[in-house]
């Protein structure tokens, strides 16, 4: 790409100015301060942008302008840029279309060379030549070593930076953060945690304690059995010292005492017993006899009515009679009641059956179900059937009679009204009589035959008789009133023959009627008949029954009820009077017994006090047998009382005998001596016992056998029991605290069993074991990450230091020509690490000269080698692109300046470059030439007029 | 002569107590409390082997605990066992091993009545007696300290009388590596003993070394531990019939079992689909184990899928959402991590060897030989090149407290070589990343 067309409206001092390069070298020659910087800042900003409050056009104009150039292809655009402020401003890159094809097609034509790249490779002002740093930027420095990589413009140094970077990352000696170092700390912890709890410190005291608590058991164990052992002993001599002092005294008594005797053991006790024996037989005998002749005289006083006692059962039997014979009054008295009240009522009743009703009548008549269901069937049929047919035929025989006479009436009426109207009712006569017989014979005929019918079917004679007659004179109706019967054409004639016609039939129903009438008449005399034969029956039934003949059926029924009635008042009176009948037999048969009992016990009476004195009597006889009774009883008492006595006095004569033998068995002669020899057995049996409880009570404490010897052996020894209840006393006193001792111990051993237990199950340990291993292996991940990018490290060292030594990159090759040839053969190599910054040049013999021992002409010229370079191995790749250089050669001597200049024309084949200089005459040879004039300067803050820019003659040409 | 036949149970390397090794801090806390407690289960898993097998004996082949100073849990749990199969009338017979040797602190737990452990001075032979009759004599000795180089093997001899002998003993036989060498004897020496069955502890993963004449057994540990003890573990139970011959079945006694997942990532397109084929290996390994499983996934091969393994937390991201559908209680499966052996879909560097990336395959493949090397055979030069890589990181296993905790796990050479191709890897990718 070369650049046809400068054109700034406005930038710094420049204002609507135009450039035309050539499309080799431009020569722009302009004294200082002419704007060749800025126009250098032009071509940068209208290609990469504006820089922030740089070049604002004071001279006028917006701040902006174009480029116009045109590519390899020979197409023509115009880059034009305007703004105010730093970056992009309004960019547009059209081409002889006039379309605007963006940003991105301005980056296409730059092939994706950066600012800093353009900037520091292909538009660099004459400080900026000398700056090192320029040319170690990223881009141009992956530009110098990207060439030989075969990876494009990677960069060694960066991966290698970055790999040392994640190196350190990941440990670092004495760091704390990366992680490794972390993950050493973290192990340290948990290891420290670990020497904690595996094994748990306590677990080991808590072992040793319990160790030494179950000792302390097995210890106080003992020894509390130890003084278990004393104690027992001190008991036994404390509880056998009463008995044996007891033994011992009741032995020694024993042998003061010396022989009790023998024989007399129980002679006080027989004595005594007879004694009392003698004695109460004694109070028994005085007893006995007292109440014997107490007895004895109530006897005598005693005397009970004999003669009473010997009528005993016949009072006996007056006595139950008169008792139910009391019980029975008030039922007589009730009975003879009811029998007055039946009375009364039965008369009552009779009375009301009428006169000439008696008892015996009642009970005559037949009050039987069948009597009584003839009055409600039969009888009521042949009467009430009888009754009805005669009321029937009488309303016939009523009804046929005006039947006829109505028909009588209006026979005549009609032959009134014929009279009247007609001279002649022959014809209709000659008429009926012309068919008479014929009309006759088919109601004959008709009437017979309906006649048959009803006798078939049973009916009765007057209705068939009926049904003739009415068959008949529908025959004589049909026939007088059929169509034809009379004469058509005359009215009158006509009039007459229906008129004739209507008497004809009216005469036929008084016929009828008059047949009728007589039928019914025979019907209702047959009906009286029969009505006075039922009624004869009926007068014949009821004489027959007992009631009187002219009794209707609902009297006769009227009757039954009543008599019915009065047979069961009639009953109820009879079994009245049968019990009061009973009763009253009965209380006169009790009322002669006792006329007859008291007059045998010579106490008449009159009969009105016989109930009183049998009474009386019977009080009587109670007391003579109570009298009786007790006499009795005290005489056996007298008896048994006898007997006793004679007993008592038995008795008290042999325990009198007893009583003596027995003081003569003891050899003594009185009950004192006896006493006193039996009180002396007495004190020895007593010693004797009182020896055998003690030796009892101490073979309790000391066994049987010869413990109990012993026992009182080690007691005989003691001659202070004080002294031997003192040491109990503190024997028992350090059993106590023995036992509190061990209890404790006991109550810690749990405690710590159970911590035991749960050491044991404890899971802490395991869990900052598995932390560790875990920790342990991502140490181990970690240590491989890092391993492999140290190796990672070490090789891209040893790989790039192997390669700067045996591969220069081109970029290198090409600037070490370049400088080579500027230097004429002075400087051969330049000392550049892959990727890093240049580290100095090398002479052709071998010396090597760092950048900072370099003259500022060698070091500019080492730079510019690197710059061509650069732009070399770029043109390789991509489309040339505008070269523009302030002053490059100002520092350089004369001789290196010239072949420089050389240089610099040959590059201008390839590529386009505007060389920038103050002076009026350079070593280079260009065609063309552009002198630039300085602006007048107006004021502080622009230019009154900005620089021209003029085209001379080249120096050749000149 | 025909003898009773009879059957024992053949354990040990119970190491009770010991952690669950691996990342399970991010563990939930059923699956946490699994892991830690995974060795006492299976030694509960044991015992109730023994006693559903209804066995005469019991015999515990050394390392019943993983600490010298055996920890207070383990030491109970251990003896809750052998008191549950006391109290069924089985006796146990039990020597130390190189773990816990009777030098080692023990907290005084009572012993159950029914249960013996062999002392360290002596062989010693105690009788198993059943109906009033020896049906065996069990033979055994301790290790007195941890590092026991003494073939305790050649103190074993059988006595005339005894109907069936069988040793206990906690050895290495035939310097099986990846185990200290400790009692160390072969099979010759076991076989001139007269032993019948040999019970042996201190190879992990079980065995049986010889069928017969004498019948010579690693019981293995009965729960694996780390990511290197993956198989099914477990105890043997014995069987010997009238004849003497042994028959051991094994019973698989693990409450937890490691898994090593490699998932090819060359068929898998794009993150979600990883999650997919993450988790359908992960079911595929559980039902296969039909038990809780901790797995460690290693993606392997190439494909598109290796550039986006750098991006820092992708491979947590998977292992999470493929964690999220899988149980992780009850029979649970556990991601325990998600690595990263992928490769390009091509080495750039092998393939242009004069650019840097060549340069730096150049140099990673000369490290590897250099550490490939053994060590007897170095050159100067050679010694140099491999101390370059291992001095690369004495920063780090030099300093003296990453050296206490990470005792003997410094990487060795090999491990070296294989760090060095990670290493290789991750330069190779940034480089092509920052391009």
């Amino acid at each position: 790409m070369r650049i046809d067309t400068i054109f700034i409206d406005g930038f710094g001092v420049w204002h609507e100015s135009r450039l035309e390069p050539a499309a080799g070298l431009t020569v722009v020659c302009g004294d200082n301060e002419a704007g060749k910087t800025t126009l250098l800042a032009f071509v940068r900003a209208v290609l990469f942008g504006f820089e922030t409050g740089q070049y604002p056009a004071v001279a006028g104009g917006r701040r902006g302008g174009w480029l116009e150039v045109t590519t390899a292809d020979e197409r023509r655009y115009r880059i034009e840029r305007y703004g105010d402020r730093g970056g992009q401003g309004a960019l547009s890159v059209t081409g002889d279309d006039g379309v605007d094809r963006g940003p991105q097609f301005l980056s296409r034509l730059l092939h994706g060379v950066e600012a800093s790249v353009y900037r520091n490779v292909f538009a660099f002002r004459l400080e900026e030549l000398s700056e090192l740093k320029g040319l170690t930027e990223g881009g141009v420095a992956a530009r110098i070593y990207g060439a030989g990589l075969g990876t494009g413009a990677a960069s060694a140094i960066t991966v290698e930076s970055a790999l040392k970077t994640e190196v350190a990352g990941l440990f670092k000696p004495g760091g704390s953060n990366p992680r490794i170092n972390q993950l050493l700390r973290q192990i340290e912890e948990v290891e420290h945690q670990l020497s904690r709890v595996d094994p748990p410190a306590e677990y080991a005291d808590t072992r040793s304690r319990l160790t030494e608590l179950e000792a302390d058991r097995e210890r106080l164990a003992s020894e509390i059995d130890s003084f278990g052992s004393e104690r027992r002993r001190l008991d036994r001599i404390d509880a056998g010292w009463q008995p044996t002092q007891e033994l011992r005294a009741a032995e020694e008594a024993l042998a003061e005492e010396g022989d009790a005797g023998a024989g007399l053991e129980g002679a006080i006790e027989r004595f005594t017993r007879l004694d009392a024996a003698v004695r109460a037989a004694r109070e028994r005998l005085d007893d006995a006899t007292a109440r014997l002749s107490s007895r004895r005289k109530h006897l005598a006083e005693l005397d009970p009515d004999e003669t009473t006692l010997a009528h005993r059962s016949q009072v006996e039997g007056l006595l139950e009679a008169r008792a139910a014979v009391r019980g029975e009054a008030g039922a007589l008295r009730e009975a003879e009641q009811q029998l007055s009240s039946a009375d009364r009522q039965l008369a009552e009743t009779l009375s009301q059956l009428g006169a000439g009703w008696t008892v015996e009548r009642v009970s005559g008549l037949d009050l039987s179900v069948a009597t009584r269901a003839a009055l409600g069937g039969r009888l009521r049929e042949l009467i009430d059937g009888a009754t009805r047919d005669l009321e029937r035929r009488e309303l016939e025989a009523a009804t046929a009679e005006a039947a006829a006479a109505e028909a009588s009436i209006e026979l005549r009426s009609l032959d009134e009204r014929m009279a009247g109207d007609f001279t002649s009712p022959l014809p209709v006569a000659l008429h009926h009589v012309r068919r008479g017989p014929l009309v006759l014979a088919a109601v004959a005929g008709a009437g017979l035959l309906v006649a048959v019918a009803l006798a078939l079917a049973g009916a009765t004679v007057a209705a068939g008789a009926s049904a003739v007659l009415g068959l008949a004179a529908a025959g004589l109706l049909w026939w007088v009133s059929r169509p034809g019967a009379t004469e058509a054409g005359d009215p009158a004639a006509a009039r007459r023959a229906v008129i004739e016609e209507r008497r004809a039939m009216i005469s036929e129903r008084l016929a009828q009627a008059a047949r009728a009438r007589d039928s019914t008449a025979a019907a209702l005399v047959a009906a009286r008949d029969a009505s006075l034969a039922a009624n004869a029956e009926w007068s014949e039934w009821l004489s027959a029954h007992s009631y009187d003949a002219d009794l209707d059926r609902e009297t006769v029924l009227s009757l039954f009820e009543a008599a019915t009635a009065a047979r069961a008042t009639i009953r109820r009176r009879e079994e009245v009077a049968e019990t009061v009948g009973r009763l009253a037999a009965r209380r006169d048969a009790f009322l002669d017994e006792a006329g007859v009992v008291l007059a045998a016990l010579g106490r008449p009476v009159a009969a009105d006090s016989l109930a009183a004195a049998v009474d009386a009597l019977g009080n009587e006889l109670r007391e003579a047998q109570s009298a009786h009774e007790s006499a009795e009883r005290i005489a056996a008492d007298v008896e048994d009382l006898a007997a006793e006595e004679a007993r008592a006095a038995e008795r008290n004569g042999g325990d009198a005998e007893a009583l003596a033998a027995l003081l003569a068995e003891c050899g003594v002669s009185s009950e004192a001596e006896l006493r006193e020899r039996v009180a002396r057995a007495d004190r020895h049996r007593s010693l004797t016992e009182s020896a055998a409880r003690a030796r009892q009570a101490l073979a309790t404490l000391a066994g049987h056998g010869d413990g109990v010897d012993r026992l009182v052996g080690e007691i005989a020894a003691v001659a202070d029991i004080g002294e031997v209840r003192d040491r109990l006393s503190a024997v028992r006193a350090d059993a106590e605290g023995a036992t509190d001792r061990r209890d404790g111990v006991l109550q810690e051993i749990g405690a710590l069993q159970s911590q035991v237990e749960g050491l044991e199950a404890s899971v802490e340990a395991s869990s900052a074991r598995q932390q560790l291993a875990d920790l342990v292996s991502r140490l181990e991940a970690e240590a491989e990450d890092w391993s492999v990018r140290r190796l990672a490290v070490a090789l891209m060292e040893r790989t790039r230091q192997r390669y700067e030594r045996e591969h220069r990159p081109g970029v290198i090759r090409t600037a070490e020509e370049f400088l080579s040839e500027w230097t004429d053969g002075r400087w051969v190599r330049i000392i550049a690490p892959l990727g890093g910054a240049i580290d100095g040049l090398e002479r052709a013999d071998g010396r090597q000269v760092a950048i900072g021992a370099l003259s500022r002409g060698t070091q500019e010229q080492l730079y510019l080698a690197l710059r061509f370079g650069l732009i070399e191995h770029f043109a390789e790749e991509a489309e040339p692109l505008p070269i523009v250089m302030d002053e490059t050669l100002v520092n350089f001597d004369e001789a290196r300046a010239e072949r420089t200049a050389r240089t610099i024309e040959r590059l201008s084949k390839r590529h386009q470059i505007l060389y920038f200089t103050c002076r009026t005459s350079t070593p280079l040879q260009s065609q063309t030439v552009v002198r630039l004039q300085p602006p007048i300067l107006a004021g502080a803050v622009g230019a009154d007029r900005p620089p021209t820019v003029e085209r001379v003659p080249a120096a050749t040409d000149a | 002569m025909p003898i009773e036949p009879f059957r024992f149970l053949h354990t040990g390397d119970l190491h009770l107590d010991s952690p669950f090794v691996g990342l399970t801090a991010e563990a939930p806390p059923e699956v946490a409390r699994a892991l830690r407690d995974s060795t006492l289960q299976a030694w509960q898993r044991i015992v109730k082997l023994a006693l559903d097998e209804q066995v005469d004996f019991a015999v515990v082949a050394g390392d019943a605990f993983e600490h010298a100073n055996r920890t207070l849990l383990a030491q109970v749990r251990f003896r809750d066992g052998l008191e549950a199969l006391s109290a069924a009338g089985i006796p146990s017979f039990v020597v130390t091993g190189n773990h816990d040797p009777l030098s080692g602190w023990e907290p005084s737990v009572r012993w159950p009545e029914h249960s013996h452990r062999f002392g360290a001075d002596a062989v010693e032979a105690r009788p198993v007696i059943r109906g009033g009759r020896e049906i065996a004599r069990v033979y055994g000795i301790s290790y007195p300290v941890r590092a026991v180089t003494e073939n305790l093997a050649l103190r074993f001899r059988r006595d005339a009388d005894a109907p069936y002998a069988v040793a206990v003993l906690h050895a290495n036989v035939g310097g099986q590596p990846g185990h200290m060498p400790y009692s160390p004897c072969t099979l010759s020496d076991l076989r001139a003993s007269g032993i019948e069955y040999w019970a042996l502890g201190h190879i992990h993963r079980p065995g049986v070394l010889s069928e017969s004449g004498p019948t010579v057994v690693y019981c293995g540990n009965p729960q694996g531990r780390d990511p290197g003890e993956t198989e099914p573990r477990g105890a043997y139970v014995v069987e010997v019939d009238s004849a003497g011959a042994a028959v051991p079945v094994f019973h698989a006694t693990d409450a937890v079992r490691w898994q090593l997942l490699e998932l090819d990532i060359g068929q898998v397109e794009g993150e979600e689909s990883l999650v997919d084929a993450v988790v359908a290996a992960v079911e595929g390994a559980q039902h296969a184990a039909a038990r809780p499983i901790v797995v460690r996934v290693t993606l392997v091969g190439r494909g598109g899928l290796h550039r986006s393994m750098n991006r820092g937390s992708l491979r947590d991201e998977v292992r999470q959402l493929a964690q999220e559908r899988l149980p992780t209680e009850g029979r649970f499966a556990w991601i325990e991590s998600l690595r990263d052996a992928t490769r390009p879909l091509a080495d750039l560097g092998s393939a242009a060897p004069a650019t840097f990336l060549g340069e730096l395959s150049g140099e990673a493949d000369a490290g590897r030989e250099a550490l490939g090397r053994q060590v007897d055979t170095d050159s100067d030069e050679e010694s140099a090149a491999a101390a370059t890589w291992e001095d690369a990181l004495e920063e780090l296993y030099g300093n003296s407290r990453v050296r206490r905790v990470l005792h003997g796990r410094r990487p060795d050479r090999r491990r070296l070589a294989e760090l060095l191709t990670d290493a290789e890897r991750l330069a190779v990718d940034r480089m092509v990343e920052s391009g």
